[in-house]
C-alpha cells in the first residue's frame, strides 16, 4: 500500500505528503480481534456453527460418522448418555447427539435466512419509506405502528397458524416479524442521509430514483443493517425454538433444537436429564456468541447506538 | 398537555384498525376458506358433498363478500362478541373471559419481578462500571438476553423436583378464593418469565444510568459537595428512570408473548394455552380474538407510556 501511494504523489525522493491508507479488510479484521476479544470468542463460536452446520448437512451424509437423527431404536428409549449414544436417546429412542449436531443446520438455516431476508426487506421500506416520505410515509409509519403491536413471537404464531408447521414457513413468519422494526430503525437513519448534499447533487443531476436507493442511501444505511440483522439472528434462532416447543414451528420430527425440548420431553427431564439439558445448552452458548458479535460490530460499526439498548 | 393527550388518542383508533386488518388478512385470506379445511380435512383427503360445503358456509358466515366478513367481525367484537368457537362450538368470549384474567395475572407478576430486580442490577452495574462487579452482572444479562424463557421454566421445574421434590399444584385458583396456593401456582412460571424480561430491562437501565452520571449536573451536584448517595438517588437515578418508563410498552409485550410459552411449561391455563390449542385444531375465531387481545394490550400500554412519558418531561408535550 504505502509504496503505491509514493508512486502516486510522484516525487522520486520523499513523499510530499502522505495520504492516510485505505485499510484493508485484513487490517480490519485484525484490528476487530485486537480489541474486541469478546467479540472475537462470539465469532468464533459462529464460525465453529457454521462449519458444523455445513458439514452435517452435505459431507456428513457421505461419510456417516454420525447416527441417523430420524431412525428410532427400541434399545436407545430413554437411554442415559453411553460411549454408543454419547448425549443419551430420546423418549422414541432416536439419538440425541445426532440430532443435537443436525439441529445446527436447522437452527442456522432458520436465523440466517430469516434474519437477512426480514431486515432486507425492512431495509428496503425503511428506504422508500424515508425517500418518498408524504402521505406514503404516513401510511406505511401506521401499518409499521399496527404490525409492531404484535408483541414477541405472537405474529409469527398467527402466520404459522395459516399456513402450517414446515421449516419454510417458519422462514417466512419470522421474516415477516421482523420487517417492522427493522423498517423503523432504518428509516430514521434513511431520513438523515436524505439531507445530505450529496443525494441532492444526485437528484441534481439527473440519477433515477432506484438508483439513488441502492447507490447513495444503502451505503449509508449499511452499517446498521448488519448490526440488525446480527441481533435478529441471536433472536430468530430463540423463536425457531420457541415455536417449535411450541409444536407450531419446525415439524416433529425433524432435529429442532426447540422440537427435542417439546413439552413432552419436559416431563422426562427427573428420570432424563440430557434430553432437556443439551439442546438448551447448545441454544444459549450459540445466542449468547450471536449477541456477542452484535455487541461488538455495533461498537466498531454505529457507535451512535451504543447506550441506546437498542438491540435491533 | 391536552392537546397532546387528543393527539396522542386520536392516533390509536387507525392504529386498532390497521391490526384488525392484518389479523383478518393473515387468518382468513391466507389459508383460504375455513369451512373446506373443517370438512376437507389437513389435506383435503376427505371427501363431503357440495350441499354440506354450502350448509357449513352459510353457518359460519363463509359465504358472503370478504369484506362484509371483515366488518361483521369486527363490529360484533366491539360489542365484545368474539364469535363461536368452531372446536368447542361456544362463545370465544366466555372462554376468554375466563382465560385472560389468568394471563394478565401472570405478565404483571413477572414484570414486577423484572422490575425490581433489573433497576437496581443496571443502576449497581453502571455505578460500578468496567469493575468485576459489572462484568458479572453484565455476563448474566447477555446469558439471560440468550436463554429463551420455556428453557428457564423447565430448569426451574427441573431444579424444584431436584431439590425439594416439590412441583408447583397444578391448574389455577382464583386469588380471591385462596391466595397461597394462587401464589404457590403462579410465582415460579413468574419468575421463569420475568427473568427474561429482567436482563433486558437491566441493560436498558445501566446504558440510562451511564448517559445521566456523564451529565454536567451530575458532575455539579459532586462539586458542590453532595453525599454521592445523594447524587445518585436524588439526581441519576430519578432522570435515568425516563427511558426506563419508555420501554415499559415493550417490556410487557415481551412478558405477554413470553407468557404464551410459560403456560404450556407450567401448564397455567390462560391464554396462551387457548391459543396454542386453537392453533392445533385450526379454530380461527379463536386465534383472530386472541391475537387481536394480545396487540391491544400493547397498543393501550404504549398509549399508557406516551402519556406518561409526556407527563414527565415537558419536552414531549410542546413538540
Amino acid at each position: 500500500m504505502a509504496q503505491q501511494q509514493d508512486s502516486a504523489v510522484a516525487s522520486p525522493s520523499e513523499p510530499l505528503l502522505t495520504l492516510p491508507a485505505r485499510r484493508g479488510i485484513t487490517h480490519n479484521v485484525s484490528r476487530f480481534l485486537r480489541t474486541k476479544p469478546l467479540g472475537t470468542v462470539g465469532a468464533t463460536i459462529a464460525t465453529v456453527l457454521i462449519i458444523l452446520a455445513v458439514y452435517v448437512k452435505f459431507i456428513e451424509p457421505t461419510v456417516g460418522l454420525i447416527a441417523d437423527p430420524y431412525k428410532p431404536l427400541v434399545s436407545r428409549i430413554n437411554v442415559a448418555p453411553s460411549a454408543e449414544a454419547w448425549f443419551g436417546g430420546d423418549k422414541i429412542g432416536r439419538d440425541v447427539y445426532a440430532r443435537l449436531l443436525n439441529g445446527a443446520w436447522i437452527s442456522l438455516y432458520v436465523g440466517l435466512l430469516s434474519s437477512f431476508i426480514g431486515t432486507t426487506l425492512g431495509m428496503g421500506v425503511g428506504i422508500a419509506s424515508a425517500y418518498w416520505g408524504g402521505k406514503f410515509d404516513l401510511v406505511v409509519q401506521r401499518v409499521i405502528d399496527a404490525m409492531i403491536a404484535f408483541p414477541g413471537i405472537i405474529l409469527a404464531i398467527a402466520i404459522m397458524a395459516a399456513l402450517g408447521a414446515s421449516i419454510n414457513n417458519v422462514v417466512f413468519a419470522l421474516s415477516v416479524s421482523y420487517i417492522p422494526s427493522a423498517a423503523r430503525i432504518i428509516r430514521s437513519q434513511a431520513l438523515a442521509v436524505n439531507e445530505m448534499d450529496y443525494i441532492l447533487a444526485a437528484q441534481a443531476v439527473g440519477v433515477g430514483t432506484m438508483r439513488t436507493m441502492l447507490k447513495y442511501i444503502v451505503p449509508n444505511v449499511f452499517a446498521i443493517y448488519i448490526v440488525i440483522t446480527t441481533f435478529h439472528l441471536g433472536g430468530a434462532i430463540i423463536s425457531e425454538a420457541s415455536l417449535s416447543f411450541l409444536g407450531v414451528g419446525t415439524p416433529p420430527n425433524e432435529p429442532s433444537w426447540g422440537g427435542m425440548l417439546n413439552s413432552s420431553s419436559s416431563q422426562y427431564i427427573a428420570v432424563a436429564w440430557w434430553q432437556p439439558i443439551f439442546p438448551g445448552a447448545a441454544i444459549i452458548i450459540v445466542v449468547f456468541a450471536w449477541n456477542l458479535l452484535g455487541d461488538a460490530l455495533r461498537d466498531v460499526l454505529d457507535p451512535r447506538l451504543r447506550g441506546t439498548g437498542a438491540r435491533g | 398537555m391536552k392537546a397532546y393527550v387528543i393527539k396522542r388518542t386520536l392516533m390509536f383508533l387507525p392504529t386498532m384498525v390497521l391490526l384488525t386488518v392484518i389479523v383478518f388478512t393473515i387468518l382468513r385470506i391466507v389459508p383460504g376458506d375455513p369451512a373446506l379445511l373443517i370438512l376437507g380435512g389437513e389435506e383435503g383427503e376427505e371427501d363431503f358433498t357440495e350441499e354440506e360445503l354450502k350448509k357449513l358456509q352459510a353457518k359460519l358466515g363463509t359465504d358472503r363478500h370478504i369484506a362484509i366478513q371483515y366488518a361483521d367481525w369486527v363490529i360484533s367484537m366491539a360489542q365484545l362478541d368474539f364469535g363461536n368457537s368452531y372446536h368447542y362450538n361456544n362463545p370465544v368470549g366466555e372462554d376468554l373471559a375466563q382465560r385472560v384474567p389468568i394471563s394478565l395475572q401472570l405478565t404483571l407478576m413477572s414484570l414486577i419481578i423484572s422490575g425490581v430486580v433489573a433497576i437496581p442490577l443496571g443502576v449497581f452495574s453502571a455505578i460500578k462500571q468496567d469493575t468485576w462487579g459489572d462484568y458479572i452482572s453484565r455476563v448474566i444479562t447477555l446469558i439471560g438476553l440468550a436463554t429463551p424463557n420455556f428453557y428457564v421454566g423447565i430448569m426451574t421445574i427441573f431444579l424444584l423436583v431436584l431439590f425439594f421434590g416439590w412441583i408447583p399444584p397444578l391448574g389455577y385458583v382464583n386469588v380471591w378464593e385462596d391466595p397461597w396456593i394462587n401464589t404457590q401456582q403462579l410465582i415460579f412460571p413468574a419468575i421463569a418469565l420475568g427473568t427474561s424480561g429482567m436482563a433486558f430491562l437491566a441493560r436498558v437501565t445501566r446504558s440510562a444510568m451511564l448517559e445521566v452520571l456523564n451529565e454536567d449536573y451530575i458532575r455539579t451536584a459532586r462539586s458542590k459537595g453532595l453525599a454521592e448517595k445523594i447524587v445518585i438517588y436524588r439526581h441519576a437515578l430519578k432522570n435515568a428512570v425516563l427511558p426506563v418508563v419508555t420501554i415499559f410498552g415493550l417490556a410487557l409485550g415481551n412478558a405477554a408473548s413470553g407468557s404464551v410459552v410459560t403456560e404450556i411449561v407450567f401448564s397455567v391455563p390462560g391464554m396462551g394455552r387457548l391459543l396454542i390449542e386453537g392453533v392445533q385444531h385450526r379454530d380461527y375465531p379463536m386465534i383472530q380474538a386472541i391475537i387481536v387481545i394480545f396487540g391491544v394490550m400493547v397498543l393501550v400500554a404504549n398509549l399508557f407510556t406516551d402519556l406518561t412519558y409526556a407527563w414527565l418531561n415537558p419536552r414531549i408535550r410542546y413538540e
